[in-house]
């Protein structure tokens, strides 16, 4: 059985976990990483292309979370009361499926990978479906919806993005302990279940839902030095909300 | 048939040469793997390439990806047309969906690309996993 590093990184701030997510896509240590974390102060994390500004101000009339800008693309997410995950593999890992992710289409990985959050829904009994209605554009990711989301009762539990580059595939996501009134479509695990679960309850359970999808054990393990020094590195500039065009403009 | 005049990547770019100057764009292909397209973010004109670096990105449904460069050298046009009408790029990305101009330093880093008939097997096989 294929082993994969664990790497179980606790409640973190937004630009920690956004610099952490990164420094594992640009590492040269070619083994598949499960990230899972949370954040502390919650976080409200902005597409990679996403306007910051009428729409950041009308967020902040429901939030004072911490804005960050991520890597990956989509909407705003407001991340608390979730587990989330961030999965980093080399372009030409194939999963359990017989073709490297980088030769299937972008929705088709996605939804390979996605396949693991379903499972484990299934480990709690949860059953969820993909999202098969028009798609939309709203803010907030939670009120978005694409096909391969993962629904239920019609509101969105589960919903991730991807990052690509030639040699890496990271694709971070979240899964909901309770649904957020403030943003209308979704639905947590805690809504669904008898008895509420821990947030290291779910992220266990997420470890195995990963580990059962793609026949894999995950080894617990750390960043290495080159990844923590890079994890710092990037920190600083994920705290600048407008990284991308001072990366951009090549200041 | 992807166009003869053309030079490609295994990771789906396209070159066209003219002189000094390279024409940079990706392929069907690419467009089709990536869906439906939504953002791009190309460089400025006076910036620099290298040959294997990302010098953009492309937000489509679900993923941001790295737009790679398969030569070396200065960007001396944008289709910056691409920024409010992606459908150039998804519709013709031989044509009118071009990226970037090049003023490549290093012609030479072209005869590591493949013919339009080495790029349609290379893409037989990926299909065939």
């Amino acid at each position: 059985m294929n082993s994969w590093r664990l790497l179980w990184d606790g409640h973190r701030s937004p630009f920690e976990n956004m610099a952490r997510d990164e420094a594992l896509f640009r590492s040269e240590n070619k083994r598949p990483s499960l990230r899972i974390y949370g954040w502390d102060p919650p976080g409200l994390s902005l597409g990679y292309f996403q306007r910051s500004d009428d729409d950041l101000a009308s967020a902040s009339t429901i939030t004072d979370a911490m804005p960050v800008r991520r890597p990956t693309g989509g909407g705003a997410i407001l991340h608390q009361q979730e587990v989330t995950y961030c999965l980093v593999l080399p372009a030409d890992h194939s999963l359990s499926h017989g073709i490297p992710l980088a030769a299937l289409p972008v929705p088709e990985s996605y939804d390979a990978i996605h396949s693991a959050l379903a499972r484990t829904l299934s480990l709690l009994d949860i059953t969820s479906g993909r999202d098969d209605s028009p798609r939309n554009d709203s803010f907030f990711c939670f009120d978005r919806r694409s096909p391969h989301d993962l629904i239920v009762q019609g509101k969105k539990i589960a919903g991730s993005a991807q990052r690509r580059s030639r040699e890496r595939i990271l694709q971070h996501g979240s899964m909901k302990l309770r649904g957020d009134d403030r943003v209308s479509g979704s639905i947590g695990v805690n809504d669904l279940i008898p008895a509420p679960m821990t947030f290291d309850e779910l992220g266990r359970t997420l470890v195995k839902g990963f580990e059962d999808e793609f026949g894999v054990k995950l080894i617990p393990g750390t960043f290495d030095g080159k990844e923590e020094a890079a994890a710092t590195s990037f920190a600083s500039r994920y705290k600048n909300l407008e990284w991308r065009q001072s990366h951009t403009k090549r200041d | 048939m992807k166009p003869q005049d053309l030079r490609y990547s295994e990771t789906h770019e396209w070159v066209k040469a003219d002189g000094e100057v390279a024409i940079l764009g990706i392929t069907d292909y690419a467009v089709e793997h990536l869906s439906d397209l939504v953002f791009i973010e190309l460089p400025e004109v006076g910036d620099d390439v290298a040959e294997g670096d990302a010098f953009g990105t492309i937000e489509s449904v679900k993923a941001v990806s790295d737009l790679n460069s398969p030569v070396t050298g200065e960007v001396i046009e944008v289709n910056d047309a691409l920024a409010d009408e992606l459908d150039l790029l998804a519709n013709d990305p031989f044509g009118s969906g071009w990226l970037i101009k090049v003023k490549v330093s290093d012609p030479s880093e072209m005869d590591a690309l493949i013919s339009s008939t080495e790029y349609e097997v290379h893409l037989a096989k990926q299909e065939g996993g």
